[in-house]
């Protein structure tokens, strides 16, 4: 029985790895493959302060979690400036690098040797030695390590999350704080490998360098997606199967010298047959309706989201933003020579000119997805040029893109919400401080975004998932979403490219109502017509100028710029 | 009065060492199973192979010849995947709960380090004949080593230069408890000596690429290169420090088949310190452990395999010691009181064997030298000395 407590032991070990790791990887798509040293770190931490200070449990826990979170955070600020491939490179590197000192700090670790003779837990002078004892240990810190975790994805920085991975850039444009997010979850998943560890340190009562190498990682990596990347039970699943797995293959008679390498592809055919099966994993992420947080009971109660379709007031025809002789020059390549531009409350500014005229680059320029090489952005008469994108959307200037970005496996309704101002649950610590206010939100939000759905007539598609919307629904989505920043100046870019007539007649009146709403709106767009039907103002920009300024009419009986645009 | 005093005190003792004399009768078991936790997966596999043919190799002899005290041996090999400490205890729990053993067989340091704990608590005898680091020292009663610590090796093997009168030392270690172990020995030996250690290169376990360390040993023009390596990477060494000119004498702590075939005619002229095991008329066990192995397995027995058949007879020593004292013999307790009761064993090496105060078998420590491809003896260290 004792070797079933020991299987079970490992379980909860690996559960707790697996949880930690599909938090970085499956929820959030942060390919970082230095779990094994954050593993370590717990688990060092642990040993010299168990061994060498006889610091008791749970300080020893505490500060393995405190450890392995500030260095996974210190480390993460330059490495979250890369990402994909760089990431797993940078990722690499920290593995090494971590595995290295471990072993050239030998007055502190003791080297290749390892640290043996850790104490065992000792509750009220009983001592927890045995695999049975320490499963009821282990058992307490898989479900607070999974409770935990399934607080943090089901709940607005979850939401936040999975919309990071989802369009990193698109994220950021509703409002969310890529950096604090990307910090958060680095650290937390260092913390709860470094509860694994921990507990290694205590189980094993040795600690050495060949417990953690990048094998490791992968082996953790196999259970997450065997299990199902972006599912918890699926973790769950992934860690039982593979630590269970090659002890039944033990009991498949084999000669002595061959078996264990046979076992080897045994597990690996095993695990090739499954993952054919079931690529996505035993347990699939849920997607759509399956995967929501908010109830649909909720989204019919009473809501405020009118407030978020009017503009801040004030006098219509207003400057809002304006941005003053930019420039924008990549290396030897100038985008934006001398771009001026003033959009006011109340009116629909078109932004137009030929491709490659700079209109998505002075875009980027006046959301803060670039810093201008030159020149002045003030939005209500304040300097908003050293913004981020986030920052700038709750001060009240959003912006959508030309290839949508939508968040395609989310539910429509999601979508809003996730964009939706001032929500607590988007910190982290308010989830655990604050459960109950973050639940109301929660309730507001689901009828605040059902009213912006109707506002765009999208309110029957609510519980679809956005990737299976039509093109002109993606669309209605994508302004559906701008509004839920609540935002004062929306920006889109070619919102209406690619519609027919029948769309576009839905969409017109839509914008349109948002500037009688007092919303300063301002569009990129090719097609003359919708130039002329919507915009009070446009601009013609070419080889990154303002090439003039003007109605629609003015600028498109101008011989010269007509010349410009078609040439 | 005093000769009587004594005399009344020894027929105390002797009364009072009556209910020991009058012993119970054996609690046989049906079988004696051990266990053998090995590298029989990864990039150690080799050990595995060596080392469990010999295992296997000695409980068959033993249980043609009826088995201990007529009681058959078995032995359940188990993989720790080439020192994996978690492995480890995975597989000593294995050994514990479902085959039931009293003792086990280890190998590497990292996976004997973290069963150490178990079998202390449990009560199970440990033979370790290959880990090699400092570390295994002191963690437990229960566990005995009849390897040569690495660090002695290495010491051998200084020993061994300063005789030939060599000068500065360049050193190319693996990057491990035993590489570690055997710098930190043989550093302050050759520093005593009044000699300089001009270059310390650290190589991984399954390097293919070493060119940096040979290139910065070669710039240190050492007089000699110690090899703080075990097999197959002393092979690559050997070879790579010859490719790159490097004509000193190399002196390391092990030469094995893969290390021949690895270093090919680049190991001429390397001499090693080792446990030494070579058949030999003046131990007719080693000649014949050397002709069962080669006809089963056809290839010549290295010493890893002399030192795990060894450690399946002194398990089976052990039994028949124990059992002889009757009780509940079958006992890992029991097994390592009767070792430090009386710690010395027939050994396929020499004659005998006896374990230290430490644990460690003390044994022969050889050199020899490569001529011709093939090992040939130079002479015994006296590492006492």
């Amino acid at each position: 029985m004792e070797y079933i407590y020991h299987i079970a032991v490992l379980f909860c070990l690996y559960g707790i790895l697996t949880i930690s790791f599909n938090l970085l990887v499956g929820f959030t798509g942060m390919f970082a493959l230095s779990h094994a040293a954050l593993y370590a770190i717990g688990a060092y931490t642990t040993a010299i302060l168990a061994t060498d200070f006889g610091i008791p449990f749970p300080l020893d826990m505490i500060a393995s979690v405190l450890v392995a979170a500030v260095i996974s955070a210190v480390i993460a600020l330059p490495a979250l400036r890369v990402t994909g491939h760089y990431l797993v490179i940078v990722s690499l590197a920290l593995q090494i690098i971590v595995l290295q000192v471990i072993l050239n700090w030998k007055s502190l670790t003791r080297g290749s040797d390892g640290i043996s003779g850790v104490p065992s837990y000792n509750a009220f002078g009983f001592a927890i030695t045995s695999p049975d004892r320490f499963l009821i240990v282990a058992l307490i810190a898989l479900a607070a390590c999974y409770w935990f975790t399934h607080r943090l994805v089901r709940s607005p920085f979850g939401r936040g999350l999975r919309a990071m991975r989802e369009n990193e850039s698109a994220a950021q444009a509703v409002g969310l704080n890529i950096l604090y997010m990307k910090l958060s979850t680095f650290a937390i998943s260092a913390a709860l490998a470094a509860v694994a560890g921990s507990l290694f340190a205590r189980y094993f009562r040795y600690v050495g360098v060949d417990s953690f190498t990048i094998n490791e990682t992968i082996y953790v990596l196999a259970m997450v997606i065997l299990g199902g990347m972006g599912n918890l039970r699926g973790s769950l699943v992934g860690a039982a199967i593979l630590v269970a797995l090659p002890e039944l293959l033990k009991f498949v008679p084999l000669p002595v010298d061959i078996a264990d390498k046979i076992r080897l592809i045994l597990y690996g055919l095993v695990l090739m047959l499954i993952l054919l099966v079931r690529p996505q994993g035993l347990l699939p992420e849920p997607r759509g309706r399956k995967a929501m947080l908010v109830s649909v009971e909720d989204e019919s109660g009473p809501s405020d989201a009118g407030k978020l379709l009017d503009g801040e007031g004030g006098r219509q025809g207003g400057v809002v933003l304006q941005g003053s002789n930019l420039r924008k020059q990549f290396s030897g390549v100038t985008a934006i020579k001398d771009f001026s531009i003033a959009l006011k409350r109340g009116q629909i500014t078109g932004l137009l000119g030929p491709n490659g005229a700079g209109k998505t680059t002075a875009f980027n320029l006046l959301t803060g997805f670039l810093k201008p090489t030159d020149g002045v952005i003030t939005l209500n008469g304040r300097s908003i040029a050293d913004r981020k994108p986030h920052e700038l959307v709750s001060a009240g200037v959003a912006r959508s893109f030309q290839d949508l970005r939508l968040f395609t496996n989310m539910t429509v309704i999601e979508n809003v919400i996730v964009a939706l101002p001032d929500q607590s649950g988007r910190r982290w610590p308010n989830l655990f401080l604050h459960p109950a206010r973050i639940r109301a939100e929660e309730r507001a939000n689901a009828a605040r975004a059902m009213e912006i759905l109707r506002f765009v007539e999208l309110e029957n598609k609510a519980h679809e998932t956005a990737a299976d919307l039509s093109y002109a629904e993606e669309k209605l989505l994508v302004v559906a979403r701008l509004l839920a920043t609540g935002a004062e100046v929306l920006l889109f870019d070619e919102p209406m490219s690619g519609l027919d007539q029948t769309t576009l007649a839905d969409i017109f009146p839509v914008l349109r109502r948002l500037a009688e709403h007092g919303k300063v709106v301002c569009i990129i767009e090719h097609n003359l017509d919708v130039i002329k039907e919507l915009c009070d103002e446009v601009y013609f920009l070419d080889e990154g100028r303002t090439m003039a300024v003007g109605t629609p009419d003015a600028l498109m009986n101008d011989p010269e710029l007509a010349e410009r645009y078609f040439k | 009065m005093r000769k009587f005093l004594t005399a009344a005190i020894a027929a105390a003792a002797i009364f009072m060492a009556g209910p020991a004399t009058a012993q119970e009768p054996p609690k046989d078991p049906e079988v004696f199973r051990f266990g053998a936790i090995l590298a029989m997966s990864g990039k150690g596999d080799w050990y595995g192979k060596v080392m469990s043919r010999a295992v296997l190799l000695a409980v068959d002899e033993i249980n043609a010849r009826g088995g201990v005290d007529g009681i058959p041996l078995e032995a359940v090999i188990e993989d720790h995947k080439s020192g994996v400490a978690k492995e480890g205890v995975s597989a000593m729990t294995r050994l514990i709960n479902i085959s039931g053993v009293q003792a086990v067989l280890t190998s590497f340091s990292p996976p004997t380090q973290a069963i150490a704990p178990i079998a202390d608590q449990q009560g199970i005898l440990v033979l370790n004949g290959g880990g090699t680091s400092m570390a295994l020292l002191g963690l437990t009663d229960m566990m005995f080593h009849n390897r040569t610590l690495a660090s002695d090796l290495a010491i051998a093997a200084a020993m061994r230069a300063e005789e030939l009168g060599l000068g500065n030392m360049a050193q190319l270690a693996w990057k491990n408890d035993a590489g570690e172990s055997m710098i930190a020995a043989a550093d302050p030996f050759w520093e005593k000596a009044g000699k300089s250690i001009v270059a310390t290169e650290y190589m991984e376990i399954g390097a293919a690429n070493i060119d940096t360390q040979v290139a910065k040993i070669r710039v240190s023009n050492p007089d000699w290169v110690a090899l703080w390596t075990f097999s197959p990477e002393t092979g690559l060494a050997l070879k790579k420090l010859r490719e790159f000119g490097v004509k000193v004498p190399l002196i390391g702590v092990e030469y094995t088949g893969d290390v021949k075939e690895l270093a090919g005619a680049s190991a001429e002229g390397y001499e090693y310190a080792t446990d030494f095991f070579a058949p030999s008329a003046e131990n007719p066990w080693s000649e014949q452990f050397a002709k069962a192995y080669r006809e089963r397995y056809g290839e010549e027995p290295e010493f890893y395999a002399a030192n795990y058949y060894e450690n399946v007879y002194v398990l089976a020593e052990a039994i028949r010691r124990a059992r002889a004292e009757g009780g509940a013999y079958w006992n890992g307790r029991k097994l390592a009181e009767v070792i430090r009761k009386s710690p010395t064993f027939p050994s396929v090496y020499a004659k005998e064997m006896t374990y230290q105060d430490n644990n460690v078998a003390l044994k022969q420590v050889g050199v020899f030298r490569i001529e011709n491809g093939e090992p040939t003896f130079q002479k015994f260290i006296d590492l006492n000395r």
